[in-house]
């Protein structure tokens, strides 16, 4: 039997070799001289600025905000654990919410909420999924599956600044979020299913899906934009990922993926470069975010029926003194892209007028954080209205 | 037979004291700091100064994402008994948690405009510095298991 078993084994494995890596044709392979071209049609743009008097806190990477009823903005305030909300229009803080910071119910690392209504607030932690009310009390608490089709994650995680959030399935009665992965290699870890859709009935992941495209594993890495930006709208889940020109939408029920949008930014080159894997100084990191060009996030516009993609322009280095240039502080431009992600539009705002770190929508238009009137006692944000 | 067992023992011992010996000075070996260049200029940028007042050790502490994340560090920091060579310089803090956990340390240099960010220090969280002859060596992000081990390769 042997020695019939040992060849046959050889032309397997020289069959399996020959074949497609099914790894790397998981989801389409992106285009780039098809991803070029633009069509430009005309939009209006109105702003005003609008101003709250809240202090906020000084990084602004470890904000966690939602926009909930058209108008009202609610902000973490990790320093007291409360949930605070912002009325828009009136501009001013309505409500706060507190969570508990000691005993069973402590609320441990908040990575992200979701706002489904006042009795039902989604909070997703290191460990668990919590569901409070709006008096903060605590209705139910689910403890994370990290078990998916993909093996045992690492752990969860959302990042509003990046606009990868929790999202609600109401269909499903599902939360959906990002589960990271670490393997021995980043390869190895880039190759595995990101998102979940967890049941809360089942209190398990029913649903693993999500690719990286191709440009993510090849040797470099993102720095902050190695995690992507995801959001679900309807049926559909889309992610947008910093180095890639592509938008990927998937079924958010099924994890089915569907097609892939060219969502390319005139400023941005056909190949964006990352960072060498040798390379992990903090500063090789804070250089390459400096000087890149990347798309930051992907929001959704309900009340106008578009999505904006938030690009991050490519600047050198140190500006005429020397000086390291301000790693947010250069050129952003806005992708509009009509509900078929057909793009409309690129409106480019100059140098240090906003800062989209923090960024959403809300009834009256896209929000950025201002950099020309920022102050300790009040943050002042920019609207841009865009129509058709 | 008992002779060359006890030959044995002191030929152990002995290279048991040589490896304790280079383990202790592997732990206090001096590794250059990359950014040193960044740093003086940032120094002297920020505080008109490019010397480190004599002191044995610099600690830097920018603003932190996540504040619960330092909470035990921040607590060793503070409790410190032993903080004369120390220098301190806190970065861009509105809290006043820096304020607290520094107030005992003789020389503490306030970067309130966070102008560190404007330089290639490669500083991103708290920061330990060994100092020799006004010059920075061993960089090591901190966090309170370091500090612990580090508390105890300096004795301070």
């Amino acid at each position: 039997m042997r020695p019939i078993i040992i060849p046959g084994l050889l032309i397997l494995s020289c069959l399996m070799a020959c074949m497609p890596d099914e790894e790397n044709s998981r989801v389409p392979t992106f285009i780039e001289d098809t991803c070029t071209s633009i069509q430009v049609k005309q939009v209006t743009l109105k702003k005003k600025t609008v101003t709250i008097q809240t202090p906020i806190e000084a990084n602004l990477y470890s904000l966690k905000y939602r926009v909930i009823d058209s108008s009202k903005l609610i902000v973490f305030d990790g320093t007291h654990n409360t949930l605070n909300q912002y009325n828009l229009k009136e501009q001013k803080l309505t409500k706060s919410i507190p969570l508990a910071s000691e005993g069973p119910n402590k609320v441990n690392n908040l990575l992200d909420f979701y706002w489904h209504n006042q009795d039902s607030i989604f909070i997703l932690c290191d460990h668990e999924l919590l569901l409070v009310n709006d008096r903060g009390e605590r209705i139910k608490k689910y403890l994370i599956d990290y078990q998916t089709d993909e093996g045992t994650a690492a752990g969860p995680y959302a990042d509003p600044v990046l606009g990868l959030r929790l999202d609600y399935l109401p269909e499903l009665q599902a939360v959906q979020f990002y589960f990271i992965f670490v393997e021995k290699s980043y390869a190895a870890s880039v190759r595995k299913k990101m998102l979940v859709n967890f049941s809360l009935s089942q209190e398990q992941n029913i649903t693993s899906f999500g690719w990286f495209p191709d440009t993510y594993g090849k040797g470099t890495y993102f720095s902050l934009f190695d995690d992507p930006s995801k959001i679900t709208v309807g049926r559909h889940t889309i992610l947008s990922f910093g180095a890639d020109h592509g938008i990927y939408i998937y079924n958010a029920l099924s994890g089915d993926f569907e097609e892939v949008e060219c969502g390319k930014s005139q400023y941005l080159p056909n190949e964006i470069k990352g960072i060498s894997l040798d390379k992990e100084d903090y500063q090789d990191m804070v250089n390459f975010e400096t000087t890149a060009g990347l798309y930051l996030k992907i929001l959704h516009d309900p009340f106008r029926n578009l999505f904006y993609r938030i690009v991050k322009h490519p600047q050198e280095l140190k500006d005429e003194n020397g000086q390291l240039s301000s790693r947010w502080g250069g050129a952003w431009s806005i992708i509009i892209l009509d509900q078929s992600f057909n793009r409309i539009a690129e409106y480019k705002i100059e140098g240090s007028q906003i800062n989209p770190l923090l960024s959403f929508v809300y009834a009256d238009g896209l929000c950025f954080l201002s950099q020309l009137q920022y102050s300790e006692e009040k943050i002042a944000y920019e609207v841009f209205q865009f129509s058709q | 037979m008992k002779c060359f067992s006890l030959a044995n023992s002191f030929y152990l011992l002995l290279i048991l004291l040589l490896i304790a010996n280079s383990s202790c000075s592997k732990s206090t070996d001096l590794k250059p700091y990359e950014y040193e260049e960044g740093f003086l200029n940032y120094m002297n940028d920020a505080f008109a100064e490019t010397t480190f007042y004599d002191k044995d050790y610099l600690l830097v502490l920018p603003d932190q994402a996540c504040l619960a994340c330092v909470g035990d560090l921040y607590q060793s920091i503070q409790s410190i008994q032993d903080n004369a060579n120390f220098l301190v310089i806190w970065v861009q803090s509105k809290s006043s948690i820096k304020d607290t956990i520094t107030s005992n340390f003789p020389i503490v240099l306030k970067d309130k405009e966070g102008v560190l960010q404007r330089y290639e220090t490669n500083i991103g969280g708290p920061t330990f510095f060994k100092i020799e002859n006004n010059q920075l060596f061993n960089q090591t992000n901190l966090n309170a298991e370091i500090w612990k081990e580090l508390s105890i390769i300096y004795q301070w």
